[in-house]
């Protein structure tokens, strides 16, 4: 059969096909045609070998697509899901027990509010062993704007090993027993570390990460610090910026769902004019603000720090104060 | 076996089962405890999610329904009521624009092959869109002018962060009564 023959919706693909010699589909098996279109294989399958599908059908007709899951299976699946502790219980409150993987969050704020800070400490979270509660995971941090300072993390990652020291000593001999194998050192080799200089690299390290991550099974979280920052300058063209970020954007959820893992956006603020009256709004525009899972802004409330959901598809809007310490993020002092 | 089912195209990892539970249980609890009657788990595993990061994808999946809700054996089994894709802009604005006019033609052809299937298997489609800033900083739907045709009915919902009421306003309906109108509401 002919790629030009196969009722395929786009002229594209079919080029696509005949630019790697399928001329005839005597030696293709669907999964080739569908490998060299990258496209999923069901829909060659369809077309070329229509009675396996039909017998396939009678089984999953009841998924009516497959690689569908049901609301309720995927209910009981994510109530076992760790999720990635902040260290600061109001924000793990409002958060629903902390970063959720799986999904995109989007985290903004004025300079100085402790984006990096929080950023830094998710990354060192995510290593916390499961005996702890925590994920045992590695962390890749994308640095776009310069502002990763190794010696801060090697102090949140020193703190985090006396907490669960702590802890541990709190529970008693189970734990004990095992001891805390991870020191501070162990938590910075956990830390991939890219450092990215211009948007292209931006884009080149995104579409290089799920090859990365294929080979490292065990990231659990991808921190961008920050994904605007790039954007902001040199881009003449603005339409095309929008394309390339949503773009991005849905890269970032393929990633994050391909690989149950948790990505972390850091963004900047802009000012916005409407009506000879300003705001502020996240960078990047309105159409890049439809992109992430979720949202949190950090704002200033006079002299405390806040959090603030901005957008969940479960969680509810709500504030919570929080304060960056020595040890990293921590609860806001004026409560405990 | 009679009762429908939703099939839910999730572009953006926005698909809360949790949040589904809460709208069927009262009192959240964990899942496991609760339901004596089965009945949350049965409506439950009616509602299926499929995720899609690629406007190609999209297609395969779209026929695919197709091809199922065609076929014999699905005649015989139960019924897709409802398909949601959530978003469609998500998938189109990466490939929209350039100078190139695939773009275009990818989202009229989904058009096309949407209006079908609603039309051929009794499916009620629901397909949300972004609002983007247009002229003025005014906000206007995503997708432009072309995709204005192809939805029978639009839907504007906007949100009143002070009172923390949204709005719901028909921008464009077949009915003449039901056009230019418009409801508020809260989201608990």
């Amino acid at each position: 059969m002919d790629p030009w023959k196969l009722p395929i919706s786009s002229a594209i693909q079919r080029k696509r096909l005949l630019s790697q010699s399928y001329t005839s589909h005597a030696s293709a098996s669907p999964s080739d045609l569908a490998c060299a279109d990258r496209a999923s294989d069901v829909i060659y399958l369809l077309l070329i070998e229509p009675q396996v599908i039909t017998s396939k059908f009678s089984v999953f007709s009841f998924l009516f697509v497959i690689g569908a899951q049901n609301a309720w299976d995927i209910l009981l699946e994510e109530e076992s899901m760790t999720r990635i502790t902040t260290s600061c219980a109001e924000l793990d409150k409002i958060l629903g027990g902390g970063i959720s993987c799986k999904e995109v969050t989007e985290i903004g704020g004025v300079p100085g509010i402790g984006k990096t800070q929080l950023g830094i400490q998710l990354a060192v979270n995510v290593q916390i062993p499961s005996y702890y509660g925590g994920l045992g995971g590695k962390a890749i941090y994308i640095d776009t704007e310069g502002s990763f300072m190794v010696e801060r993390v090697l102090q949140i990652a020193e703190a985090c090993t006396e907490d669960m020291t702590e802890y541990g000593r709190f529970l008693g001999k189970s734990i004990q027993a095992r001891q805390v194998e991870m020191g501070p050192k162990d938590f910075l080799e956990n830390i991939y570390y890219f450092r990215v200089c211009s948007y292209t690299e931006q884009i080149g390290l995104e579409n290089y990460l799920d090859k990365f991550i294929s080979e490292h099974r065990d990231v659990k979280i991808v921190v961008i610090d920050s994904v605007a920052f790039q954007f902001r300058q040199d881009f003449d063209d603005l339409a095309q910026r929008t394309r390339v970020l949503s773009a991005m954007a849905l890269k970032l959820m393929k990633l994050a769902k391909k690989f149950s893992l948790a990505v972390v956006l850091l963004n900047q603020v802009t000012t916005k004019v409407i009506e000879s009256s300003f705001q502020l709004a996240l960078a990047l525009g309105d159409s890049w603000s439809h992109s992430c899972t979720n949202r949190l802004i950090l704002y200033w409330n006079g002299e405390e720090r806040y959090a603030y959901i901005d957008k969940s598809p479960s969680l509810r809007s709500a504030s919570a104060p929080y304060s960056v310490t020595s040890r990293g993020i921590r609860n806001s002092s004026s409560n405990s | 076996m009679d009762r429908g089912s939703v099939v839910y195209v999730d572009t953006g990892n926005s698909f809360s089962s949790r949040r589904i539970h809460h709208f069927l249980c009262e009192n959240g609890g964990p899942p496991s405890k609760q339901d004596d009657t089965g009945i949350v788990q049965r409506v439950m595993s009616r509602i299926l999610r499929h995720s899609v990061f690629d406007i190609n994808l999209l297609f395969n999946v779209l026929h695919q329904l197709e091809f199922v809700l065609g076929s014999q054996e699905y005649r015989e089994g139960c019924k897709v009521q409802l398909l949601i894709i959530d978003s469609v802009s998500s998938l189109i604005t990466p490939v929209l624009g350039g100078g190139s006019s695939q773009g275009y033609s990818l989202m009229t052809s989904l058009g096309v092959l949407l209006k079908k299937l609603a039309h051929e298997h009794d499916i009620a489609i629901l397909v949300t869109n972004h609002m983007v800033s247009g002229e003025r900083g005014n906000p206007k739907p995503a997708l432009g002018e072309s995709w204005k045709s192809i939805p029978h009915v639009r839907l504007l919902l906007s949100c009143n962060y002070e009172t923390n009421t949204c709005n719901i306003s028909t921008l464009k309906h077949p009915s003449l009564q039901a056009a230019g109108r418009s409801a508020s509401f809260v989201i608990d």
